[in-house]
């Protein structure tokens, strides 16, 4: 067990050098920066997956002290985020007109649900957990593959180019509950791998849009912010990679 | 009219439940999430919490009243926060009605059937809204709510600021508790320019009426 929060950061570190989980932590490719200014993002995903967690440490706030199950469509404050790269560079997002949801389904299929929240949006973050994952309730007739169903539906709807990327929450309790580093980084690949192709081929013709997944953990800080940084880079660099590939076919 | 228990969303099923009293099955069975009218929820809203703050958590109860749903019927639910589920975030247990246009909610529904860990909440929740008032603010916005005249729009018994739907409300929420809205402050939006223009033209008129007499005076 390595209950230390360092410790567990240290893990971190080391499961994204590993290939098929982190071999995505590429270099800042010249133009992310002025890419990502000014950009709307939606954040969706099932219950309790850190839909709240995340909007919080976007606006560099600690997890709420009050934490509740969303039961309504509720409007945020627009806020900037200012994310600072490893570089020293600083990234700004803008937050407008962001709507917390729920994430039962109920929510996801009623028209002012998260339709509403993804209409504008030009990257969509969906987010679930570690255990979804290794549950893998993203194969069919599971919740997951249902949402990205709903979501091959709804992208026709949505705004033209809109990115998706998943993020694999609460990772840090997944590292925690291990002992053998080595043994998790080659099942977190295995699994990563399949959820790639299952998201790609459920999103067909659209899968373009998809950016990729990454793991992350709202809770300890110093992996949300290296992860976020992996995030905002794996965005950047899928879009770019289609643009290349348009321009060349 | 029909009603329903609205479940703690205990387990963090995908899902929420719900209950007559002998069958438990998916809300969305009992209200198609397409025809689910914009803002409706099936819990309090996280302002209210946040205002609150979880010592008068207990206290609260979030109603709302959707007229002219599904054609002619009402939408009327009220919910309370019903402790924590498994990630110890607040989960709530709620009571659903679809009314006639006249119809009042009845508070009927037995607690009986609730699960263990859910029948002490609906037991207060039934005992408030059956009560006669007696210094249960919250409980008094529900009764209002639930009198409103038959073609009032989308309403809930407490202001919200946060709410991606506007609502009509008679009560808000300030720092000593629940406060009934002023006459002014229910003057809907339109009707408040329509009299601050007419004080504004009597005013003037008054003013040059005075200056009139004024200067018959001189």
């Amino acid at each position: 067990m390595m209950p230390m929060a360092l410790t567990t950061f240290r893990v971190f570190t080391l499961l994204t050098s590993f290939p098929g989980v982190g071999e995505h932590v590429i270099r800042l490719v010249k133009g992310a920066l002025e890419w990502w200014a000014g950009k709307k993002i939606a954040v969706i995903g099932p219950t309790a997956s850190g839909k709240d967690s995340f909007l919080a440490r976007l606006q560099n706030q600690e997890i709420p002290s009050i934490h509740a199950n969303s039961p309504m469509g509720e409007r945020i404050k627009s806020f900037d985020v200012k994310l600072a790269l490893s570089n020293r560079q600083v990234v700004d997002i803008t937050c407008k007109g962001v709507i917390n949801i729920g994430g039962e389904t109920d929510y996801r299929d009623t028209p002012s649900g998260w339709l509403a929240v993804c209409k504008d949006a030009d990257v969509i973050f969906y987010v679930m957990t570690v255990n979804d994952l290794s549950g893998k309730r993203y194969l069919k007739g599971r919740r997951i593959r249902q949402d990205f169903e709903w979501l091959q539906t709804e992208l026709p709807h949505l705004k033209q180019g809109v990115l998706i990327h998943i993020l694999i929450n609460k990772i840090d309790a997944k590292i925690e509950s291990h002992t053998d580093c080595q043994a998790l980084g080659e099942e977190l690949a295995q699994e990563l791998s399949a959820l790639d192709r299952t998201v790609r081929s459920v999103l067909h013709p659209y899968e373009a849009r998809y950016t990729g997944a990454t793991l992350i953990s709202m809770k300890n800080k110093q992996i949300y912010t290296r992860a976020i940084n992996i995030v905002l880079r794996s965005v950047y660099s899928a879009f770019h990679e289609t643009v290349k590939r348009r321009k060349a076919g | 009219m029909r009603a329903w228990w609205v479940l703690p969303n205990r387990d963090q099923r995908d899902d929420l439940l719900a209950s007559d009293g002998k069958t438990t099955l998916p809300l969305r069975k009992v209200l198609d999430p397409r025809l689910r009218p914009d803002g409706f929820s099936h819990g309090v809203p996280t302002e209210l919490l946040a205002k609150c703050g979880p010592e008068g958590f207990a206290q609260i109860l979030f109603a709302q009243r959707f007229s002219g749903w599904d054609g002619d019927k009402v939408l009327f639910s009220v919910a309370t926060p019903a402790g924590t589920d498994s990630s110890g975030r607040v989960v709530y247990l709620g009571l659903l009605f679809i009314l006639g246009p006249h119809e009042r909610p009845r508070f009927e529904l037995d607690e009986a059937a609730l699960p263990e860990e859910d029948r002490a909440y609906g037991r207060v929740l039934i005992r408030r809204m059956r009560g006669a008032g007696g210094g249960d603010a919250w409980a008094q916005s529900v009764r209002e709510l639930s009198e409103l005249p038959a073609d009032s729009g989308p309403a809930t018994n407490v202001a919200l600021e946060r709410s991606v739907v506007r609502f009509h409300s008679l009560y808000a929420l300030g720092t000593g508790g629940l406060i009934r809205k002023t006459f002014i402050g229910r003057i809907p939006r339109i009707g408040a320019i329509t009299l601050a223009i007419l004080l504004a033209v009597v005013g003037a008129w008054l003013a040059v009426r005075t200056g009139v007499m004024t200067w018959h005076f001189s």
